[in-house]
């Protein structure tokens, strides 16, 4: 009785593999799956990632260390935080700055119109509201 | 030991096979196919579009786990109330329990011309050999109009016209005569897609390769002599050649009491449980059930997979989801995922999600087969692809 | 030619949705025949509308109850 089972569950086993070996067989003459596996990984950004990867794993390395991830987070917070808005209106500051080739010294007197100027007096109350926040 | 009690499965195909790998443990089952082959119907749209016959069928025996009967016959009719199927040779069976999932009936006489339509151009919902004709007309098109158009919303594989149009257009290019090829894509929809979110996923791809979409055009009529297709509702469209996605009528089977089937002949059945009017045990799976919200293999499997644990007696029930893979041609491909309480989810079109589409086609015989080995695999695999994870992945 | 009054009810549909009921609906409808379209489907009214300029047929009634958005339509255009 015993003997009849054993070969039943080797028979059983044996159809198994034929049934993977079947599967296996139609995955390789599947010839567009394995162009498109060939693709994913002949490409230049994987080309990119093997080239760099001591880099890579260093740099990861780095970043997941538990002091850095928690300062990680932070950052992202603050990204959030981030008003879209204020981020362009400060890009386009930095540009303006930028472009005008040297930045001229400026008279008290000039400083004292600029300063009652709307926009600047809303900037400057940003600016005071963060330094506020800052020092708390 | 007590004797097993008797489980009956209309029909061997993706739904009736597995649920009859499912149960041999615990029940005597026996299958009743009405054809000693199992076919893979997604193949039609690989024969139609790239004369790829691999996967198309097995014969149904190698299928079964051991143990399973199988009978290879047609059946005439399901008597719920007395527990009694009749086969064609008027031989009957009785059951404990009965599960109907012999598939759907194609009707290409539902639109006026279009047997005459699949004659000449082929399709790729009915036959291998109307599949076959679809390829003898792509590899020979060089100019003119090619039209795809659906005439039934409910057809078997939700994204199959698509697939299809998309194919189509990849042997066309490839063949470097797309540019004398106008391509049509006739729907009965407000949009491309009709789930208005996986439509946003689609019709820019559509719109790239140059398919021109017409919405709310239900093929109703066919003039193969002046080849113009009229729609239901009152337009008209010329072709040089023209695939319609024919009427799906439910099986025929004469179901007692009446009420068990629509009037397209549909099964009615629990969009929950797949339980059939009052009958504790009987049930419709698959695509000749009104349980079924797409007709596709993977609603089957799961809707096999939950009765399997019902009769059991546990309360498993269907969640709707769908897994619908969607081949666009130059090996990119999407998923159509979506469930009762979530829209398909925008899964963006790539070269991942094609190579997932292959290796579940190419896995297909061995799902079937070994339920066992591939359960725990799914479920991590439907767990993690939740419309509702995936709703939040890709917004 | 009787004509006759049809309820389509398409709750908790939305996707291939409402509009496909109909379109259902529509293949067995003749001219003079009216249909009552329920639908859950937030999206149903744009795409009533743009059924309904599509196929000229009459929109009798659109409005929106507590549970169900209704649409009306007389079945006028059909060929």
């Amino acid at each position: 009785m015993e003997e009849i089972n054993e070969a039943e569950l080797q028979s059983e086993s044996l159809e198994r593999l034929l049934h993977l070996v079947e599967m296996v067989n139609n995955i390789l003459k599947d010839e567009e799956l394995l162009k498109a596996i060939s693709k994913l990984v002949v490409s230049e950004e994987t080309f990119l990632i093997i080239d760099r990867l001591p880099q890579l794993i260093k740099l990861i390395e780095q970043l997941t260390r538990q002091e850095n991830l928690e300062k990680i987070e932070l950052m992202l917070s603050l990204l959030q935080s981030l008003d879209k808005q204020m981020l362009e209106k400060l890009s386009n500051a930095f540009k303006a700055i930028k472009a005008e080739e040297k930045v001229k010294p400026m008279s008290i007197s000039k400083m004292i119109t600029t300063l009652s100027e709307p926009e600047v007096s809303k900037g400057l109350n940003v600016m005071l509201n963060l330094l506020k926040a800052l020092g708390s | 030991m007590a004797e097993k009690k008797k489980f009956l499965i209309v029909g061997g195909g993706a739904g009736g096979a597995i649920l009859a790998n499912s149960l041999v443990k615990d029940f005597d089952v026996t299958v009743i196919n009405d054809s000693p082959y199992h076919y893979y119907w997604p193949q039609l749209l690989q024969i139609a579009f790239r004369n790829d016959y691999s996967n198309l069928y097995r014969s149904l025996s190698s299928l079964l786990v051991k143990g399973v009967n199988l009978v290879i016959d047609r059946v005439k009719k399901v008597d719920l109330q007395d527990r009694i199927v009749t086969l064609s040779n008027n031989k009957t069976i009785n059951y404990d329990y009965v599960a109907i999932a012999p598939g759907v009936t194609i009707e290409h006489k539902g639109i006026d011309g279009n047997e005459k339509l699949v004659e000449q151009y082929g399709d790729f919902h009915s036959t291998p050999q109307n599949a076959s004709k679809v390829f003898d007309v792509v590899s020979n098109m060089k100019k003119g109009t090619f039209v795809i158009a659906v005439g039934d919303p409910y057809h078997r594989c939700p994204p199959s016209p698509y697939e299809g149009i998309l194919l189509a257009d990849e042997v066309f290019r490839l063949r470097g005569v797309r540019n004398d090829i106008n391509m049509i894509l006739a729907v009965p929809y407000p949009r491309a897609y009709p789930a208005e979110t996986f439509n946003e996923v689609l019709e820019p791809i559509l719109k790239e390769r140059g398919i021109n979409v017409m919405t709310f055009f239900t093929a109703d009529k066919i003039d193969t002599e002046n080849k113009k297709i009229t729609s239901l509702e009152g337009e008209e469209l010329s072709y040089d050649a023209a695939i319609v996605v024919p009427v799906h009528k439910g099986p025929k089977i004469e179901i007692k009491p009446d009420d068990a089937i629509n009037q397209d002949g549909f099964i009615n059945a629990d969009k929950f449980t797949n339980q059939i009017l009052k009958y504790d045990d009987a049930f419709a799976i698959g695509d000749a059930s009104t349980s079924a919200n797409a007709k596709t293999g993977v609603t089957a499997h799961l809707q096999a997979k939950v009765v399997s644990k019902r009769v059991l007696g546990l309360d498993a029930r269907n969640t709707g989801r769908t897994n619908c893979p969607t081949e666009l041609g130059f090996e990119k491909g999407t998923f159509v995922i979506s469930d009762y309480n979530h829209p398909a989810a925008k899964v963006p079109a790539n070269t991942i999600n094609f190579i997932m589409k292959r290796l579940f086609a190419d896995a297909y015989w061995d799902i079937i087969r070994h339920p066992e080995f591939w359960d725990p695999i799914f479920d991590v695999y439907f767990e993690n692809t939740q419309p509702e994870v995936l709703w939040k992945l890709f917004r | 030619m009787s004509e006759a009054k049809k309820v389509v009810d398409a709750r908790g549909l939305s996707c291939p949705g409402p509009i496909t009921n109909l379109t259902k609906a529509y293949r067995d409808a003749k001219n003079g025949d009216v249909l009552e379209i329920w639908a859950t489907d937030p999206g149903f009214k744009s795409d009533i509308k743009a059924w309904i300029e599509r196929t000229k047929n009459e929109l009798v009634e659109l409005r929106e109850e507590k549970d169900k958005i209704i649409a009306i339509i007389k079945i006028t255009a059909k060929k």
